[in-house]
């Protein structure tokens, strides 16, 4: 198809009518600032050829020209097949569709409205969407043809385009032969597969489903049933396990019995034993008893016996003793009488030497305190001396008016100022001495005393001023002395005020005369330090005390003094030896204690004698009642025991009775070690070995219970199973597993071989059609090599058709477009579609639109590009969209239209 | 003395390799014992000894033991029967089951020890285990018997190779243990070259290949320390038929499928046929032929084997055909791959089976759409 003329009104910008035509069959350039229509120009073709006149929705609307109310229309005249062919259509308003083709000068009505529409499509094998406008998909062969702006890249193709590329790739694949034989496989495959491969489920599934269902039932079926067997097997090997364990116990069941039977035997003459021995024992225990009673009975007499005997020999000697130790008594009470008699002779010096000691201790206070009296008199004198000595210092102290240091030192400085004052005011007086040889007057007329003065040699006249001197001398001269004509108020003032200062610091003293003024301040300062002086010695005396203290410690020790006095008038006149009367008082004190130790010691042996001999004498007589009663007793128990018999007689029975009694304990323990003996022969206790068989037996019995329980329970188990015939249930099973097993290998193998067949055509077709693509590859890649200039890769496709990435020489892997750059990639594109072009076109001519393409190619590029679309030219009828036109300037015989003078116009 | 030896019934097997018929199989062993019944009246035979493995196992139905006690009580003289490794005398066995009891004639062997027997002693060697690897007649010394001795043991002899020798018998042990005849059981086909001792085999054949199977033994022994004379009855009602063809030629099919046609009493028949070599995709018709037949004259069981049959390489007649393209080349592929002695690779998990059943199927759709 090629385009011969496009007029369009009420299109959008493009409310009037607007033409563009005749186009050349070869390169039409349609350019024009942006907005100026370019792209609505090339919507209203694709509309016009593609969708349905009475289209509606949003999209449609938005074809109306902005405010007006007009019904979009286009007209298109093209060429197909030889035809010359006119197609209007009128969209929203009266919507309609008319085609005409041009027989014998006229343009002559081919369809209308719907079929019209599709007469179109068809012409370009397109096709329509379910709703709004179409899109590049459905554009048929015109996919590959038209780029409107900004959509030169190829992202899909549409069912009917790779179909058509297909058909044109692979004749043999649209053989109708092959689509049976295609088809046959697709449905075999689909009736067990699905899209994704894996095999149907559900009511679809194939037979191989559901038979490996029975099949895993069948399995798990035959699992129970082997366990079921397995079980039946143990039960089988249990029961005989448990027959064999109750024989077994059964066994050990009769040697325990006849085990308990002799330990029963052996526990009764055990019994029987133990219970004579207790016998034997309690005999035994008797006759020792007795034999024991009779002994000791004898023994009792016996020693009664002696107890008399000596008893008497006690009392005989007790009572000789007796007058002996009385008279031993009497001689110590005498003794200890006369010794104390002594103690208290003795006694009687205590109160002497006591006196002496109070006096000599009394003495020696007497001398203590006269010494502390003597020591505070002394002392306090010193003070009042001291005390009187200061008084005058301050009294002469107080008769000398003088500054202290500080003051002093505030009037020195003060005189100083004053000098260097007085000073320099009298550098700054002019003074002239006259000093006459002989009497005259001087008239002093400038000066600080303007007066008339008599000068003599006598009396010189000295004058002073400040700044001029000036005077006369009748008769002899006027004299003017003049100096710096400095004025001296402020040194005199400065002099004034170092006096005032003086006079104020001078002012209460004595003297203005600053000499006189220092002696007197040398002085009070000599006095003071006398003061302090003796300050400073009555201090040390005091010792921190007062004088008041100093008078009554005085006093204290004076009162003391004449109290001790007052006791020994006689230390008034003649003080006493204290060390003498000490000593008389020690000597005395020793001797007294001396007597009265030995006294006491003597007194005390005395007593203790007598104490001792009195309790001699008392003991020797308790001794005498004490033995004089046992002896009593003795004698009447010893009747007790004998009786009235004979003593001797008596005691002689006792003692035959006694020996009797000795050998019937010697048979008792004869009898108890044969019966221990025996006993001893037994070991261990019989009884508890029979207790111990009796456990055991119990024990064995009742596990012989439990595996007779066992036994009947195990037995019983496998009666059941036997009934289940657990074999035979598992042999059916298995019967039927290998028969379903049977099933599924048949239906796997055919499941396979459809698998197999379906892939290994598609593998087949897939291959088929790549071998016949490469030249399409190919043909792109040499294409996109003439735009580039230099080898930017070879171009592959994907399955559908679709540039899917370019493989670039000495690179290991391909570069994906999407990281090629933009130029670049448009570029491919251009390339691609260009080849698949003439895959698909290369009988006629059709129509190749570009709308404002290869926008990021580069000026070399771009041109070598239009050198293709000028090759191109050959085979297509090229529509170049652009707002800049002046690269194709150079495409030979192409026509340009200028769309904005073309709407001025 | 006149008995018939007869062992290895099996009753209550299993048929997992003819499961199609695996009830019907088991209702001819019993068959199968009645007729060794009916053959030992027919000999008038003294006595009816079962060398072991009467049934298969001791957890089979109990009507079945039943049946078999009712089919040996028809028998007028003594039965024994030996408790051997398929049906040990262990706790819940077959030998348990009253119907043993309840007739006179039949005698289970329960201990190892002589019986008396009409005409001898018999030495039974009954077993306590599934597995056992002694030599079971060890125990057995007839030699100073007077009487004619008769042993019954199941057991391999030794000599015969096997992976776990079970139950060994020595070769002269009948000799050995001073016995005139030593009836054995275990191998279920017939063997009596043995010196005075014999394995009677299994009175029905129990699977495909089994040799001279399905007899028992007519045992007659004159006196003591005579030769026995044996002779085996055939008793099996069963044909077991394995076939194993190799295709070569184009005719090789045809016969195949006449010989199916001709087999006798098919309903007795269990057919096993398998198939070899090359054939040609046109013969694809014989081979639907001969399933058709086989299932159509209804064998007791049939099983055909077609997958040791690949589509000869050279058979590319039909290929000319095909369009060139990817239908030929699906073809040529499929065919390479059904070859088994390809140097092609094949894809994953694909056999030479799979590859020979994707190209029968490709030439039936190409053929059905040329038709």
């Amino acid at each position: 198809m090629i385009l011969r003329r496009l007029a369009v009104e009420g299109w959008r910008c493009f409310a009037g009518p607007l033409e563009l035509g005749p186009l050349d069959e070869r390169i039409n350039v349609v350019h024009g600032p942006n907005g100026v229509g370019k792209s609505t120009l090339l919507g209203a073709m694709i509309r016009g050829l593609m969708d349905n006149h009475a289209a509606r929705g949003a999209e449609i609307e938005s074809l109306r020209p902005d405010g007006r109310d007009l019904a979009p229309r286009v007209t298109i005249e093209l060429e197909h097949d030889g035809q010359q062919l006119r197609v209007f259509k009128r969209f929203l308003d009266s919507p309609d569709s008319k085609t005409s083709r041009f027989e014998g000068g006229r343009w002559v009505p081919l369809a209308e409205g719907r079929m019209a529409d599709q007469q179109v499509r068809d012409m370009l094998d397109g096709s329509i969407p379910a709703r709004g406008f179409t899109s590049a998909e459905h554009w048929g062969l015109a996919q590959v043809l038209w780029a409107p702006q900004g959509r030169l890249h190829l992202s899909e193709l549409g069912s009917s385009l790779t179909g058509a590329i297909r058909a044109s790739l692979g004749a043999q694949m649209t053989s109708p032969a092959a689509d049976r034989v295609e088809k046959s496989i697709a449905d075999a495959y689909s009736e067990i597969y699905t899209d994704t491969g894996r095999v149907r489920s559900g009511k679809n599934a194939p037979a191989i489903v559901g038979l490996e269902e029975q099949l895993r039932k069948a399995r798990e079926a035959r699992e129970r049933l082997r366990q079921q067997l397995d079980r039946f097997d143990e039960l089988s090997r249990t029961i005989d396990d448990l027959h064999r364990q109750c024989e077994d116990l059964q066994r050990r069941e009769t040697i325990l019995d006849k085990e308990l039977e002799e330990a029963a035997a052996r526990a009764q003459s055990y019994d029987t034993l133990k219970i004579q021995l207790a016998q034997q024992k309690e005999e035994g225990k008797a006759a020792e008893a007795c034999y024991r009673e009779l002994k000791n009975r004898i023994e009792t007499v016996e020693l009664a016996k002696q107890n008399v005997r000596e008893l008497g020999d006690q009392l005989k000697k007790l009572e000789t003793d007796l007058p002996r130790r009385t008279e031993a008594v009497e001689r110590c009470a005498k003794e200890e009488t006369e010794a104390a008699a002594a103690l208290a002779s003795v006694e009687t010096r205590r109160e002497k030497v006591a006196q002496a000691s109070r006096m000599a201790e009394q003495a020696a206070q007497y001398h203590r305190a006269k010494e502390t009296f003597d020591r505070h008199e002394k002392r306090l004198r010193q003070a009042e001396t001291l005390q009187n000595a200061v008084k005058q210092i301050l009294q002469e102290r107080g008769q000398i008016i003088a500054p202290d240091a500080a003051r002093w030192r505030a009037i020195q400085t003060a005189a100083s100022r004053r000098e260097r004052a007085e000073a320099a005011l009298h550098a700054a007086m002019i003074r002239v001495v006259i000093e006459p040889e002989g009497d005259f007057e001087v008239e002093i007329t400038s000066a600080e005393r303007p007066d008339v003065r008599h000068a003599s040699p006598a009396e010189p006249v000295e004058l002073t001023a400040a700044g001029t001197v000036e005077f006369r001398i009748p008769g002899v001269a006027r004299f003017r002395a003049t100096g710096p004509s400095e004025s001296i108020d402020s040194l005199r003032a400065g002099c004034e005020t170092a006096r005032a200062e003086l006079e104020s610091l001078l002012a209460g003293f004595p003297t203005r005369d600053l000499g006189e003024l220092e002696e007197l301040q040398n002085r009070a300062v000599d006095i003071g330090d006398r003061l302090i002086a003796a300050q400073a010695q009555l201090d040390g005396l005091l010792g921190g005390d007062t004088l008041d203290v100093l008078q009554k410690q005085h006093e204290q020790s004076a009162a003391a003094v004449e109290r001790l006095a007052a006791e020994c008038p006689d230390w008034a006149n003649a003080p006493p030896d204290a060390e003498l009367l000490q000593a008389d008082a020690r000597q005395a004190r020793q001797q007294f204690d001396a007597d009265l130790e030995a006294t006491s010691r003597r007194h005390r042996a005395c007593r203790e004698a007598n104490l001792a001999a009195d309790a001699t004498l008392r003991l020797a007589n308790s001794q005498l009642d004490d033995r004089r009663d046992q002896l009593r007793n003795t004698e009447r128990r010893l009747g007790e025991l004998l009786g009235e018999l004979n003593a001797d007689e008596r005691l002689a029975e006792l003692k035959a009775d006694r020996d009797n009694r000795a050998l019937e304990v010697q048979a008792a323990r004869a009898n108890l070690n044969r019966t221990e003996s025996a006993l001893k022969e037994f070991g261990d206790d019989p009884d508890e070995k029979k207790r111990q068989i009796e456990r055991e037996s119990n024990e064995l019995k009742a596990e012989l219970q439990r595996k007779r329980q066992q036994l009947h329970d195990a037995a019983r188990d496998l009666n059941q199973m036997q009934d289940q015939s657990p074999y035979s249930a598992l042999g059916e099973v298995e019967e039927e597993m290998a028969r379903i097993e049977q099933s599924v290998a048949v239906e796997q193998l055919r499941n396979d071989a459809v698998r197999l067949l379906y892939e290994t055509f598609r593998q087949c077709r897939d291959a088929s059609v790549a071998s016949v693509v490469v030249p399409v590859q190919d043909r792109a890649t040499e294409l996109l090599c003439r735009i580039t200039g230099v080898p930017l890769g070879a171009v592959r496709f994907s399955e559908s058709f679709l540039p899917e990435h370019v493989v670039p020489d000495g690179l290991d892997g391909p570069r994906e477009l999407d990281r090629l750059s933009g130029g670049e990639q448009e570029q491919v594109h251009l390339a691609v579609r260009l080849a698949l072009a003439e895959t698909l076109y290369a009988d006629q001519r059709h129509l190749l639109v570009l709308d404002d393409v290869l926008t990021a190619t580069d000026p070399n590029r771009l041109a070598r590009a239009l050198d293709l679309l000028a090759e191109a030219a050959e085979r297509y009828q090229i529509l170049i969209f652009t707002c800049h036109p002046e690269p194709y300037r150079h495409l030979p015989a192409a026509r340009y239209f200028d769309l904005q003078a073309m709407r001025q116009m | 003395m006149k008995f018939l030896h007869t062992a290895d019934w099996h009753i209550g097997m299993k048929a997992a390799h003819a499961p199609a018929a695996a009830q019907r199989l088991r209702d001819e062993r019993l068959a199968a014992a009645r007729r060794v019944v009916e053959v030992a009246a027919e000999h008038q035979v003294d006595f009816l000894l079962l060398a072991g493995d009467t049934f298969e196992n001791n957890g089979i139905n109990r009507t079945d033991v039943r049946r078999v006690a009712l089919a040996l009580a028809e028998f007028k003289g003594p039965v024994y029967l030996v408790p051997c490794n398929h049906d040990p005398l262990v706790p819940g066995s077959v030998w348990e089951h009253p119907c043993w009891t309840e007739h006179e004639n039949l005698h289970v062997l329960r201990a190892a020890e002589p019986v008396a027997v009409p005409g001898g002693r018999l030495y039974p060697c009954p077993v306590f285990t599934k597995h056992a690897t002694a030599d079971p007649t060890a125990w057995i010394d007839a030699r100073a018997d007077a009487e004619i001795a008769v042993g019954a043991a199941h057991g391999s002899v030794e000599g015969v190779p096997q992976d776990q020798p079970e139950s060994p018998i020595p070769r002269d042990a009948a000799a050995r243990r001073g016995l005139d005849y030593l009836a054995l059981g275990h191998w279920h086909s017939t063997v009596v070259s043995y010196d005075r001792m014999a394995y009677s085999g299994t009175h029905e054949t129990t699977k495909f290949d089994e040799r001279d199977s399905g007899n028992v033994l007519l045992v007659e022994i004159a006196a003591r320390g005579a030769v026995p004379r044996i002779t085996p009855i055939h008793t099996g009602g069963l044909s077991w038929l394995s076939l194993d063809e190799e295709i070569r030629d184009d005719g090789d099919l045809a016969r195949v499928r006449q010989r199916i046609e001709t087999i006798d009493d098919p309903s007795r028949a269990l057919l096993n046929l398998s198939l070899r070599g090359m054939f040609h995709a046109d013969q694809r018709t014989e081979l639907s032929r001969i399933e058709e037949i086989a299932a159509a004259r209804d064998f007791l069981f049939h099983r055909i084997d077609s997958t040791g049959l690949f589509p000869a390489p050279k058979d590319d007649g039909w290929l000319a055909d095909l369009p060139v393209g990817p239908l030929r080349e699906t073809a040529r592929r499929l065919q390479r791959w059904s070859d088994p002695a390809t140097t092609d690779q094949r894809p994953d998990g694909v056999t030479p089976q799979v590859a020979t059943r994707a190209l029968l199927d490709f030439y039936a759709l190409w053929r059905g759409g040329q038709g």
